[in-house]
């Protein structure tokens, strides 16, 4: 579900509880929930808002009188999310023990209504830009795998895999540097260079992961070319509470184990002060394919955050700690010398290292990874309508890759050094000035600045480097009932400074960049089912440390990359538009978009292969381009008899590269899905009952430059799957419980976008189980 | 208030237990100091092939195959005594004892990782034009030259290794063939097998003339 733009500023004071008296005699499960959302200002009756019953999956629309009404209901606890057009849903928790009434007022400005400090509650504004977001029950189902894995169920949004447990998001076939993440508001700054340098980010941190797809620079960094995603926390409670929820996962392939659990509070003594602390540990070993396990495909990842916030009427502060760590197993059937070992492990039928048994070693080769994060965030109103936000981020990430074999040498050896290690250290300062519905218009204004350093301490592929970027943006929107238009504009600079020797000299290039980058959108609402989004953007990014002076073998890939010292700034023009139809039982949404790049950087395959000591390599040079991306994605889901839901799904995408007249490499081939789920409750004590069943076409990508893969692409392929799943109330205690099973037929098949299909067929069926508890340890309401 | 102040203490206990999950070892190293190239990491960047004539005891040159700067940079290159270009001259019905060298020329001293491969040489295994090695001991016939080529030296599994090796050709050629010389690191599976077992730590294409 996307957001749309939200007149009515984060929400909420609830007038409520109104008894009625019973209308009929009545048993335990026949009451009435019926309420108004009415505008807090000047009352004015909102048509239009969703009212979703969450127990129920029961969803209203209020009427011309903003009245909605929920009939049949048992007595107990009930959560109501209040979603009008773009707010940030307000949930709500109502104790129905006879027929209920409730008024619900959605302020235009919480400020000047709200004692308590309500400001992080508020909807971002900017989304004239196409968003898709994972949550609550769909983010659920994901549980248990990677970021990368988890955004996957987003249209528009592909994998870029090495193996199983490495995935690198795509948004629209781009990735790496073209993909900004937001880990809790703060850029992930990682090795993102590496096709094999997975996100270092622990999803269960996430209440909610969105994807804003095309070029948003102007909010976000000059660099969000193909799109955002957005790793989202909940709102720490403003209620004195301790909550928590406990996640429990089993997964047969690799026989993974996963547990990780929230817990988070409100003092009642001190008002304002809040906290959370949350932990995960998953452990996993060998990957099966349908005939054979891949040797040493385990991981382990322990991962931990926690956040303290204190909120006054006038300011908050919050802090933010969090780490990841993990190590993961390379197959080392795929780590290979050179180009000839790399044909035949492609000719092979079987690769080698390819085991009869499972195990949960990791041995070499493989990747140990940590990711520090620690964050302040200080907000205050510095007038009504208008806040300020001040942040500040350290980070700093360490990454060893461990090669297939020790040196020969039994001193070096017994050292049992990494062969690449590289730590990066980055710190980001962010200052944003809000105001809110001025008029009829709404803007943001800002800055930010970071700082980065990197080290190697093992074999040279990137060199050291420190960078600076600043960047100014501003940014306004005009919101009318039908229509909403806005236009941005930012300024950024970097610098970079690089230190590496050839031979043995040490070079100090300095390097300048500058360029704006700006956006115009629009929404159109002509009624409350239709809305049309159109965003023009442009975006630009400097060319990486690792494009402009890599030099050397890339193992694991077999090919010797060299980059161009000469790169020049990388520009996209990106225009993305989307058509939502949204109505009760159905939901429509078609989004095509283009790019346009000039300067495009690739990796530019050379005519002969090198000669080196361990034979002859592939050699890749980074060279820049004109290209265009374009594409469309399109997702419908209709519901029929209150119990049945279809889901279609396709992307679509092309990409070329204009200069040499062809294609480009690693893009997404054409992809459909269909998904039938029937739902249900059958009891109070057993709700939410559903089954699923899917299948997912993905086609041949044949629309491959010549001359560059090692491999042809392989195969289209078809994938069952499906799922049970059910909430059971042991007492007031809700468990939800799910079991999926992935790849059902066992199917053979390797995947365009997964770097081990040259070497190995991908994952077999594999069955997932779910656990899932709310808690609620001290609730003073 | 007391249970305000449980609240802080666990909070402070469990934030604590976090943060001391894993201490990152942050050595205080300034981005404009890179390491130099090639200090700590082992790099093979020469490897000489010693052929000594047993038939009328006379040295018979050496042959090199140079990258001393690695994988990567400067591009390798051929070069030795008695060798032009990639090519190994001997004479028929002579009977060559060959001895490979794998040495580090980064270093100072000159590291000899041949050393090493010896040491570990139930992992290793030269191959010539990736024929699988037969019999007892080890022995491959080249078939574009004509050359017979047996293992001399032995691991601990009574394996031939090839560092030491003995070439023999019955007869002159009029072409060059090709001889590509191969070091396969196959550790826990070597059992004279090529194709598709271990990974390639050097492979160099020589060619190979029988005059």
């Amino acid at each position: 579900m996307r957001e749309l733009l939200c007149p009515y500023i984060a929400l909420f004071l609830i007038i409520f509880g109104f008894a009625n008296h019973p209308i009929f005699a009545q048993n335990n499960s026949d009451y009435n929930l019926v309420g108004q959302v009415m505008d807090l200002d000047d009352g004015k009756e909102l048509e239009g808002t969703f009212v979703i019953l969450k127990e129920n999956n029961e969803t209203k629309i209020t009427n011309q009188h903003g009245k909605f009404n929920f009939e049949h209901l048992h007595q107990g606890p009930y959560t109501l999310i209040v979603r009008h057009i773009g707010c940030r849903d307000t949930l709500i928790v109502v104790d129905v023990k006879k027929n209920t009434k409730l008024i619900i007022k959605l302020p235009h400005s919480a400020l000047e209504l709200q004692n308590v400090d309500v400001i992080d509650k508020q909807t971002d504004m900017l989304k004239t830009q196409t968003t898709d977001a994972l949550e609550s029950k769909d983010l659920d189902r994901t549980r248990g795998q990677s970021l990368g894995e988890a955004l996957k169920s987003i249209n528009g949004v592909t994998t870029l895999n090495t193996g199983g447990t490495i995935s690198k998001p795509m948004i629209h076939g781009m990735q790496g540097y073209r993909v900004l993440i937001l880990n809790n508001g703060i850029r992930q700054e990682g090795q993102q260079w590496g096709n094999e340098h997975a996100p270092e980010i622990d999803p269960f941190v996430a209440q909610k992961l969105s994807v804003i797809k095309g070029a948003n620079a102007v909010r976000y960094g000059s660099d969000a070319m193909a799109g955002v995603i957005l790793v989202e926390p909940n709102d720490l409670p403003d209620t004195a509470s301790v909550t928590g929820e406990l996640n429990l996962i089993g997964i047969t392939n690799g026989q993974t184990g996963v547990a990780s659990g929230i817990l988070q509070g409100n003092f009642d003594k001190i008002k304002g002060l809040s906290w959370r602390i949350q932990g995960t540990y998953k452990k996993g070993g060998t990957i099966k394919t349908p005939n054979y396990f891949l040797k040493n495909t385990g991981l382990q990842e322990m991962n931990g955050s926690y956040a303290l916030a204190y909120h006054r009427e006038k300011w908050g502060i919050e802090g933010y700690y969090s780490q990841f760590n993990s190590k993961i197993g390379i197959f080392s059937g795929a780590h290979i010398g050179n180009l000839t070992d790399l044909q035949l492990a492609f000719k092979a039928s079987k690769p080698q290292d390819s085991l009869a048994t499972f195990s949960y070693d990791i041995g070499r080769p493989y990747q140990d990874i940590s990711h520090e994060l620690i964050k302040t965030k200080f907000h205050f109103h510095i007038a009504p309508r208008w806040v300020a936000k001040l942040q500040y981020a350290y980070q700093y990430n360490m990454r060893k890759e461990f090669d297939k074999h020790k040196p020969l040498n039994n001193v070096l050896a017994a050292l049992n050094k990494p062969e690449l290690d590289y730590r990066i250290t980055s710190q980001t300062i962010d200052i944003l000035i809000e105001h809110l519905n001025i008029k009829l218009f709404r803007g943001q204004f800002g800055g930010s600045y970071m700082n980065q350093k990197n080290v190697y301490l093992g074999r040279f592929f990137i060199p050291n480097y420190i960078n600076h970027t600043w960047g100014v943006f501003a940014t306004e929107r005009y919101v009318k009932q039908h229509v909403e238009l806005e236009a941005g504009i930012r300024y950024d600079q970097k610098s970079l400074s690089s230190f590496y020797y050839i031979g043995k000299d040490l070079m100090n290039p300095e390097l300048q960049f500058q360029n704006f980058s700006w956006n115009t959108g629009a929404i159109f609402k002509p009624t409350k089912q239709f809305n049309m989004f159109i965003n023009i953007g442009s975006a630009w990014r400097a060319p990486a440390p690792n494009e402009l002076y890599s030099n050397g073998v890339h193992h694991g890939v077999g090919s010797i990359e060299r980059g161009d010292a000469n790169l020049k700034v990388e520009q996209v023009y990106n225009i993305t538009s989307t058509a939502l139809y949204q109505s009760k039982k159905n939901f429509i949404e078609i989004t095509a978009y283009h790019n346009q790049f000039s300067n495009f950087i690739y990796m530019n395959p050379a005519p002969q292969p090198e000669l080196t000591i361990r034979g002859a390599y592939p050699v890749f040079n980074y060279s820049q381009a004109n290209a265009r991306i374009s594409g469309l994605d399109t997702k419908l889901q209709t519901q029929f008899f209150n119990h049945i839901e279809l889901t279609y799904k396709a992307m679509l995408l092309r990409a070329w590269n204009e200069d040499i007249q062809d294609y480009l490499i690693y893009m997404p081939s054409d992809r459909y899905s269909v998904d039938a789920k029937i739902f249900t409750t059958l009891s109070k004590k057993l709700q939410d009952m559903y089954f699923q069943a899917s299948y997912q076409f993905i086609t041949k990508q044949w629309r491959v430059p010549t001359n560059t893969d090692f491999a042809p692409p392989p195969n289209e392929y078809g994938l069952v799957s499906a799922e049970i799943g059910m909430t059971i109330y042991a007492g007031k205690q809700p468990i939800q419980i799910s079991l999926t099973g992935n790849n059902l037929m066992n199917t053979v098949y390797r995947d365009y976008l997964d770097r081990f299909r040259y070497f190995t067929d991908s994952q077999g069926r594999n069955f997932t189980f779910r656990l899932k508890m709310p808690l609620t340890i001290y609730d003073k309401k | 208030m007391k249970t305000t102040i449980k609240t802080i203490a666990m909070v402070a206990a469990i934030a604590l237990a976090v943060s001391a999950c894993k201490k990152d070892d942050k050595d205080d190293i300034k981005p404009n100091n890179p390491a130099p190239p090639a200090n700590e990491s082992e790099l093979i960047t020469t490897m000489k092939i010693q052929l000594r004539d047993s038939t009328n005891h006379s040295d018979a040159g050496t042959f090199t195959f140079k990258d001393l700067d690695g994988t990567g940079g400067n591009p390798a290159a051929f070069g030795g005594t008695n060798q032009s270009d990639s090519v190994i001259t001997i004479l028929s019905n002579h009977e060559y004892k060959a001895t490979i060298l794998l040495l580090d020329e980064t270093k100072t001293p000159i590291d000899t990782i041949s050393n090493e491969v010896l040491e570990e040489g139930a992992d290793h295994l030269f191959f010539f034009n990736g024929s699988a090695p037969t019999g007892t001991p080890y022995s491959v016939y080249l078939s574009g030259s004509g050359t017979t080529i047996k293992y001399l030296d032995l691991d601990a599994n009574n394996r031939g290794i090839g560092l030491q090796t003995l070439w023999t050709a019955p007869s002159m050629q009029m072409g060059k063939s090709a001889l590509t010389i191969e070091l396969k690191h196959q550790p826990g599976t070597k059992d004279g097998s090529h194709t598709n077992n271990g990974e390639t730590d050097i492979q160099v294409p020589f060619k190979l003339k029988v005059n």
